[in-house]
C-alpha cells in the first residue's frame, strides 16, 4: 500500500543510516513537556486561564457537530403539518392559562411567605434570573459526565454556576471559554452536592457515582426517616447551589444492619442524557442585599 | 508544493478526526467511538515521515485535549510515544499485512487508553476500571484498513497533479 507513496529513496538512505539520537531527544523534550502539563495542571493557577483561552478553539468544532441535529430540527419544523402545529398550538395556551393561574396563587404565597420569614426573623430569599443556553456538544468520554453549552464568559456564564433544566438541578459550571462552557453533571463521579429530603429536611450528601441515573446518598445513618419516594431538593448549604430546587427522587432504601450506614439510592429528576436546553441560574445578589 | 499540499491535507484531515472525535454519541455507544486521531498520526508518520514527525503528533495530541476538554498534555503524551513507536518501525510497518498493522494498532490504542484512565485517576475522578476500552481498541482497529485506503488515495492523487 504505501509502495504507492513513492519515498525519494536517498531519503530512505539518510533515515536509515542517521543515528536516532536527536529524535530521542526530541522525544524526551516532548513528552516531559506533555507530563509537565499534566501534572502542574491543578498546581499552577496559569495552566487553567491557558486552557480557558484556549477552549475558545473547540468552539467552532462543537457547533459543526451538532449542526446536523440542528438542521433536523429545523426542517422538522417547517414540514410539520398545519393540524399538529394547530393541535401543539392549543395545547400549549391551555398549558400557559393553566400555569398562568398557578402563578396568581403563587404571588400571594411569595407575599404571605415574605411575611412569615420577617416575622420569624430569617434571610430573605435570594432572587435568582435565568438565561436559556443549548446543548451543543457532550463529553466524548464515557467515564465524564459533562456537557458543552453554547454560552461562555460573554454570556456572563461563571465557574461554579448552577444549572438546571425544566424537571431539577443538572450540574455546575466547571470552566468557562468565551463562547462555551463545560457544565460537571450531578452524576459524574467528581461530583457531590448538599441535599434535603423536602418531606421532612433530612440533609445528606448526594453523590455521582458514574450512572447516569443514579445518584447515592453518602453517610446516611440507617435510622434516618428517608423512604422510597421522597424528594430531595437542594439545600443550598455547600454555598454553591441554590436552595430549594427539586435534585433527585429516592429510588431504593436497604438498611444491613451489619453496616452502620444505610444504602440510599435516587434517580435524578433532571433529564441529564436528553436535555436540549439548559438554563443557566444567575443569583441576583443586589436584589438580595437590598431585600435584606 | 507537494509538502504545501501535504500539509493541508494533514490539516484538513486533522480537522475533520478532531471533529468525528467529539461527535454526539448517546452514552452507550461512546465506547464503540474509533480512536480517529490517533490512527491519523500513525497514517501520516508511516505515509511521510519526513514531513510528520514526532513535534506534528505532540501538537495533534495537544489539539485533541483542547477540543475534547481533557488535562492538556494528555493525548499529547501518549501521541508523541504512539509516533516515535511508529516511526522506529515505519520500514517494517509498511510491509506488514493490513491485520498486522490493525493488531499493532490495536495495542497502541489500548495504550491510549491507559494513559488517559491515568490522567482520570491523576486528576481524583473515581471511576470505575472496566474492560470496555477493548471496544474502542477494536473498532479502531477495524476502521484502519479503510481510512489507510481512503488517505492513501487522497494523498497519491495529490501527488499525482
Amino acid at each position: 500500500m504505501f509502495s504507492l507513496l513513492r519515498v525519494a529513496p536517498e531519503l530512505v538512505i539518510r533515515r536509515i543510516f542517521t543515528n536516532d539520537s536527536t529524535s530521542s531527544l526530541r522525544l524526551l523534550v516532548l513528552a516531559s513537556i506533555a507530563l509537565g502539563l499534566l501534572f502542574l495542571d491543578q498546581k499552577l493557577p496559569w495552566v487553567d486561564a491557558a486552557r480557558a483561552q484556549l477552549s475558545g478553539l473547540s468552539a467552532p468544532f462543537y457547533w459543526v457537530t451538532s449542526l446536523p441535529q440542528r438542521v433536523g430540527e429545523a426542517v422538522g419544523g417547517s414540514f410539520t403539518e398545519r393540524r399538529v402545529l394547530h393541535d401543539e398550538n392549543a395545547e400549549l395556551k391551555a398549558k400557559i392559562l393553566i400555569l398562568n393561574a398557578k402563578l396568581q396563587r403563587s404571588a400571594t404565597v411569595r407575599a404571605e411567605n415574605v411575611h412569615l420569614r420577617e416575622l420569624l426573623n430569617s434571610s430573605a430569599l435570594v432572587k435568582q434570573s435565568f438565561r436559556v443556553a443549548e446543548v451543543v456538544g457532550v463529553a466524548p468520554d464515557p467515564n465524564r459526565h459533562q456537557i458543552v453549552i453554547n454560552m461562555g464568559w460573554n454570556d456572563g456564564a461563571y465557574v461554579g454556576q448552577p444549572i438546571i433544566d425544566e424537571m431539577g438541578l443538572v450540574g455546575q459550571v466547571v470552566e468557562v471559554g468565551p463562547l462555551t462552557s463545560w457544565v460537571l453533571m450531578l452524576t459524574d463521579t467528581s461530583h457531590a452536592l448538599s441535599v434535603q429530603v423536602n418531606r421532612n429536611g433530612t440533609r445528606a450528601i448526594a453523590e455521582g457515582g458514574g450512572r447516569i441515573d443514579q445518584l447515592e446518598l453518602s453517610h446516611v445513618a440507617a435510622t434516618v426517616d428517608i423512604r422510597v419516594g421522597d424528594l430531595l431538593v437542594s439545600s443550598g448549604l455547600e454555598g454553591r447551589f441554590p436552595p430549594g430546587y427539586p435534585v433527585a427522587h429516592v429510588t431504593e432504601v436497604t438498611v444491613d444492619p451489619g453496616k452502620p450506614f444505610a444504602t440510599v439510592l435516587a434517580r435524578p429528576l433532571a433529564q441529564l442524557d436528553r436535555s436540549r436546553h439548559v438554563l443557566l441560574v444567575f443569583t441576583d445578589t443586589e436584589a438580595a442585599t437590598a431585600l435584606r | 508544493m507537494n509538502s504545501v499540499q501535504t500539509f493541508w491535507l494533514i490539516v484538513i484531515s486533522l480537522m475533520v478526526a478532531l471533529a468525528l472525535s467529539v461527535w454526539p454519541l448517546p452514552l452507550e455507544l461512546r465506547w464503540w467511538r474509533p480512536d480517529w486521531v490517533l490512527l491519523l498520526v500513525v497514517f501520516w508518520v508511516l505515509a511521510t515521515p519526513q514531513h510528520f514527525g514526532l513535534v506534528s503528533a505532540w501538537l495533534c495530541g495537544l489539539s485533541l485535549d483542547i477540543v475534547r476538554g481533557t488535562t492538556l498534555g494528555e493525548n499529547a503524551f501518549a501521541l508523541v510515544i504512539v509516533a516515535h513507536a511508529i516511526a522506529l518501525n515505519y520500514q517494517k510497518m509498511r510491509m506488514d499485512s493490513g491485520l498486522q498493522q490493525s493488531a499493532v494498532i490495536f495495542v497502541l490504542v489500548c495504550f491510549h487508553q491507559f494513559v488517559s484512565m491515568w490522567a482520570l485517576g491523576l486528576q481524583g475522578v473515581a471511576y470505575e476500571f472496566t474492560l470496555h476500552f477493548l471496544l474502542t481498541a477494536l473498532t479502531t482497529a477495524l476502521v484502519w484498513p479503510f481510512l489507510r485506503g481512503f488517505l492513501s488515495v487522497a494523498h497519491t492523487r495529490l501527488h499525482a497533479f
